[in-house]
């Protein structure tokens, strides 16, 4: 229906639709009864408001407040995202609305792992605790690396993951409001930071990769995930990752050609092993990387086809690295509020 | 002799007190020893039965602290039960008026079409589902009635072969809000009402008639062609 009002439903994301004409640009977004209408032209909206009226009988909302539970709020220096009504309604219901705060959302020499300690008795409990913090994930990109941790165990918890799990709550008190800022004044230039941990998981001695996508200076995707098989050196890792990270790069890319936006710059990936640099940079068959092959290709070839580029970064200015240390930092993230 | 006795009286344990010591202790009844476990069905909940608890929560909580506005809005809760069955809720002339306004939409959609039962086939079941809306005041906004399909009942592979649901990935959602912030775009955010009522049934699903509707012959159901709260494919659109 919203096809023969001349919307283009994007490849990249089924759920999205596109209008483009010679003087406005409108953008649909679908979330099953939520519709988000973005673009220039306050007159085609309400063009297609009325369509949808007709055919659906829907509720006009005005400007964008609150979505899925994301407080929306616009300002002039730019637009932010939190999550502070669930944030709040989480630590009512659980119980934690008066614990004291604390600043950092785990202990940084805290290892997650699994053993015959004490298991934790109400396994439903925990499963829905951590699901709940999944969700406040929306927003908020400090504590993805402690619940990518805390949903390890879903199957058998025990209390000190438990325990971890409440951290995250008195952390959560200590900033509830805390979320997403995208400033008006920033550039269409794509920069995504990659990295991996050393044998991250203790049970399976798999890595964990971490990764991040910028767009100018708005924080738009992220992902921590434990990689799917072993290995055995950490320039193998961090190649895996940046495998990952071009993938979710070529996607974004895919949905901002969708969207009809061209970027300012060359998209960057940023890595802080050198290894990992020259295995994409060199196509010389080694020893050690001749089991590496499709990610090897996936990467190289996207550097050949001038996709992107890869640049090296310091450890000290790694971004990515931040959503797996679980460390607190003062400089981390113009992006926050 | 002498140490004889002593040893005697140390192997006597000291705990154990002597039989017939204290005789003006209250006899109790004798009771049944058997062990006593609450019905499967209700170990889910806790139950306040008086005969079940020592300390039943209703001694200990009173409404005279609670404002009169609270008060108020807590009774009038309480005032207006939501009666779990269709027969309990046809005695009422405000929930038979929201089950009428709730078939008129459905008619309205062209949910269905009331067909002969075809052979070999089960019809899944429904109900209706009650519900007081409130206002933030407290007093009552609407009895609102719905019909839902109960879609636990349908096999997969027969009765629906997907259940998908359209939605946005979040990196979209947070990709157009930024592009919206950089481009100065507006943003505006649209609710679909009764969202479910729109998606069309490609599959042959067939459900009782709801109560409440008469048919023509009894052997009859509803052949669905619209899809319906409940449904596997409900939110499938």
């Amino acid at each position: 229906m919203l096809t023969q009002q001349h919307y283009i439903q994007a490849s990249s994301d089924h759920s999205l639709f596109i209008k483009k004409s010679s003087n406005s640009f409108t953008v649909l977004l679908v979330y099953v009864d939520d519709i988000i209408l973005a673009g220039t032209s306050l007159l085609e909206f309400q063009h297609i408001k009325s369509i949808l009226d007709t055919s659906f009988k829907i509720k006009d909302l005005g400007q964008l407040k609150c979505f899925l539970g994301i407080e929306v709020a616009h300002s002039k220096l730019g637009i932010s995202l939190c999550q502070r009504k669930y944030c709040l309604d989480l630590l009512h219901d659980s119980g934690h609305i008066g614990s004291k705060p604390i600043s950092t959302p785990s202990d940084p020499s805290m290892k997650f792992h699994h053993d015959t300690s004490k298991p934790y008795d109400d396994i439903s409990a925990y499963r829905r605790l951590t699901g709940r913090l999944l969700y406040l994930n929306n927003t908020r990109s400090d504590i993805t690396f402690t619940t990518q941790q805390l949903s390890q165990f879903l199957s058998n918890p025990i209390v000190a993951h438990h325990n971890v799990a409440l951290r995250v709550l008195r952390y959560l008190k200590s900033c509830p409001g805390k979320g997403l800022f995208f400033p008006r004044n920033s550039s269409l230039a794509l920069q995504g930071f990659s990295d991996a941990d050393w044998a991250g998981c203790l049970d399976t001695r798999k890595f964990v990769t971490g990764q991040c996508f910028f767009l100018g200076h708005s924080l738009i995707s992220w992902r921590i995930k434990k990689q799917t098989n072993v290995s055995r050196s950490s320039s193998e890792a961090e190649y895996k990752a940046l495998g990952s990270a071009t993938c979710q790069l070529q996607w974004i890319l895919y949905l901002l050609l969708d969207l009809h936006i061209t970027c300012s710059k060359l998209p960057v990936l940023y890595c802080d092993n050198q290894s990992a640099l020259h295995i994409a940079a060199n196509p010389i068959f080694h020893e050690r990387t001749k089991h590496l092959e499709i990610d090897c290709h996936l990467v190289r070839e996207k550097l050949q086809d001038g996709v992107m580029k890869l640049l090296p970064v310091s450890s000290q200015d790694q971004i990515a690295d931040f959503f797996k240390k679980t460390s607190s930092s003062q400089n981390f993230f113009s992006a926050f509020i | 002799m002498l140490s004889l006795m002593t040893f005697s009286s140390t192997t006597v344990p000291p705990t154990s007190p002597p039989p017939h010591e204290s005789p003006h202790l209250p006899v109790s009844p004798r009771r049944s020893n058997r062990d006593r476990t609450s019905p499967l069905h209700l170990q889910d909940y806790v139950w306040n039965n008086v005969h079940s608890t020592t300390y039943p929560l209703s001694h200990y909580i009173n409404y005279n602290n609670i404002s009169t506005n609270h008060a108020s809005f807590i009774s009038s809760l309480q005032a207006t039960p939501e009666p779990t069955t269709y027969a309990d809720a046809s005695k009422h002339d405000c929930w038979n008026q929201a089950i009428q306004v709730e078939l008129l939409a459905l008619e309205k959609t062209g949910t269905w079409d009331i067909v002969d039962l075809p052979a070999y086939v089960k019809p899944i079941g429904c109900r209706w589902i009650y519900k007081v809306k409130h206002n933030a005041d407290g007093s009552i906004e609407r009895y609102k009635a719905r019909l839902v399909a109960k879609g636990y009942t349908q096999i997969e592979g027969l009765d629906d072969f997907e259940t998908y649901s359209p939605v946005a990935k979040l990196t979209t959602v947070r990709l157009v809000i930024s592009l919206a912030s950089i481009h100065n775009w507006h943003l505006h955010q649209l609710d679909v009402n009764n969202v479910f009522l729109h998606g069309e049934l490609q599959e042959d699903v067939y459900m009782t008639v709801p109560p409440g509707i008469k048919t023509a012959k009894s052997n009859q159901v509803c052949k669905l062609k619209k899809s319906l709260y409940g449904l596997k494919q409900a939110s499938r659109q």
